[in-house]
């Protein structure tokens, strides 16, 4: 995959975001945002197809009633 | 003569609802406080004594005539900018909001109201709550009441120095990725992060909906177990509010029956860890077996740990990216650099990303607590790795090793937040610096209670929670 670098962010920007972005943000923006795309790519394929983000409510009343069984 | 100010909350409650001192006496005294140190601490964006005196004697005629008495009665309190009271302004940190006046009130606000609570003023905040280290370049510096040249942490910086300081006998805080925790330990103060849901966030300012909690700041944890019991419980205007009653929290402390056991974090938590925060919490580990804890090491599983650290932010920024995006777009000069810089990553991130990172929540939950609370009921981390660093440290920076050192003072509590878990921020020494260093207990859902209970056996063992900070140097800096 290609790295991120000043010109993709600041054609992302343009195309989406619309707002001002100046040099020294967009090479600061380059090293944080390839932190996060690393960090996503990273577990994807731990998401599995038919989890759904409101499980996580489920799981907490879950063990929130198995430890007060312990 | 008792200084009211510096008493504890519970202490002072009973001192008002037994007639051993009355509500005015105690709100004099807190402003009386703010009055010589709040303007260089910098931690009240308004104080409003006028209106807290009104309501001191309110309280206290309540009391004469024999009327209904709350756990809270004429104790003054004061919260971090962000809550909601009808008609009067939430300015959130920010330079937008200054004037912003919600037509609605918070339910933790009207819960803290109806226990007969007295409010003092509006506490500084980071901008948004977006930001680890605790000022704000749109007030004066918020300075840590042990040594005003070091952070007061945030996003809640106020509020851990406002309770630090005896300014105030306790405050709400917020906690997305450690903003109570943080400046709660730094303060050397008691912080709670409850489980998500636990409290209502109705009419409290979003920074990140699904990692946002709301919880107390205050000097013990015996004060933080009553503020939580008024405070917690379901909310029909919260649709992430869980459907569970709380217990009356503080009752809990005294009650009778097997302690909860004490996992020390092996892995993740103790990873880079600075000699002097290792030898406080070692020594607080030696005070809770002496306290009567059962206390055994607790493999971490760090590669879990290290996934969650990483996503967490991919969450948080494109949560807050969405809220601001109109306004970043309109009036981009009205925030600050830092702070509109956190939230221009955000907008990149792509929507699959932000989705699977929640998808991914509850198999993490799952995980983690498997492999930690099979054999105990509460694990524990230190809060911060390092000593508190400076403002000059801080401030100014730019490029990687800056943001790595920020992402740094939290690395032990925003994985807390993506779990949805809760966890408590102890004080336990202090560091060759002269600041306040800290354990973080974290639990089951829901096990707030526990945590609360490890932490107030503690504190009956130890005295760390009754140093008070000098301000011999705070005079000296005093801008």
């Amino acid at each position: 995959m290609k790295r991120i670098d000043g010109a993709l962010v600041r054609a992302m920007n343009d195309a989406g975001a619309g707002i001002a972005l100046s040099e020294s943000r967009c090479d600061e923006l380059t090293i944080e945002l390839e932190q996060l795309r690393a960090a996503t790519e990273s577990v994807a394929t731990k998401v599995v197809f038919d989890a759904d983000p409101a499980d996580f409510r489920v799981a907490l009343m879950e063990l929130a009633k198995e430890a007060k069984r312990d | 003569m008792t200084d009211w100010a510096t008493e504890s909350l519970v202490d002072t409650a009973e001192a008002i609802a037994k007639g051993r001192t009355t509500s005015r006496a105690v709100t004099e005294a807190c402003l009386d406080r703010i009055g010589r140190l709040g303007a260089g601490l910098g931690c009240f964006v308004e104080v409003d004594g006028e209106g807290a005196l009104a309501a001191a004697d309110a309280a206290d005629a309540t009391l004469r005539k024999g009327g209904p008495v709350g756990r809270l009665h004429g104790v003054p309190l004061a919260h971090k900018d962000m809550y909601y009271r009808a008609g009067r302004i939430s300015a959130c940190g920010s330079r937008l909001r200054q004037e912003f006046r919600p037509d609605y009130t918070a339910t933790v606000l009207e819960r803290l109201d109806a226990a007969g609570a007295v409010e003092l003023g509006r506490l500084v905040m980071v901008e948004f709550a977006m930001g680890p280290h605790g000022y704000n370049a749109n007030y004066p510096l918020c300075r840590n009441p042990w040594n005003p040249e070091h952070i007061p942490c945030g996003s809640s910086s106020g509020s851990g120095v406002a309770v630090g300081a005896r300014l105030v006998h306790g405050s709400l805080g917020s906690d997305t990725g450690g903003s109570i925790r943080c400046p709660a330990a730094v303060s050397g103060v008691v912080g709670v992060l409850p489980t998500y849901g636990r409290v209502s966030r109705f009419g409290a300012m979003p920074m990140s909906a699904s990692l946002d909690s709301v919880g107390p700041l205050a000097r013990t944890a015996r004060d933080c177990a009553r503020l939580l019991t008024v405070i917690a419980g379901e909310d029909g205007n919260d649709a992430t509010s869980l459907p569970a009653a709380a217990p009356d929290y503080e009752a809990e402390l005294d009650k009778d029956g097997p302690l909860p056991r004490i996992g020390i974090a092996r892995g993740y938590f103790d990873e880079g860890l600075h000699p002097e925060v290792r030898q406080a919490i070692d020594a607080a580990v030696e005070d809770l077996k002496r306290a009567g804890f059962a206390v055994r090491d607790v493999p971490v599983p760090v590669d879990l740990m290290k996934e969650i650290a990483e996503i967490q932010p991919v969450v948080m920024k494109a949560e807050g990216a969405a809220s601001h995006m109109n306004d970043m777009r309109q009036s981009q000069a009205d925030y600050t650099f830092e702070v509109g810089h956190r939230l221009h990553a955000g907008f990149f991130v792509p929507a699959t990303s932000y989705i699977r990172a929640l998808k991914l929540r509850a198999a993490y939950l799952r995980a983690f607590a498997k492999a930690v609370f099979a054999d105990v009921d509460a694990l524990l981390t230190p809060v911060l790795s390092i000593p508190v660093p400076t403002i000059a440290d801080t401030t100014g920076k730019r490029g990687k090793d800056y943001l790595d050192m920020v992402v740094a003072l939290t690395r032990n509590t925003k994985v807390v937040n993506y779990l949805g878990l809760p966890a408590v921020s102890v004080p336990c020494g202090f560091t060759g610096n002269g600041l306040p260093t800290a354990f973080q207990l974290i639990g089951r859902p829901l096990a707030e209670a526990a945590l609360l209970r490890v932490a107030d056996r503690y504190q009956n063992v130890t005295a760390w929670h009754l140093q008070e900070p000098s301000f011999a140097e705070f005079a000296v800096s005093r801008p």
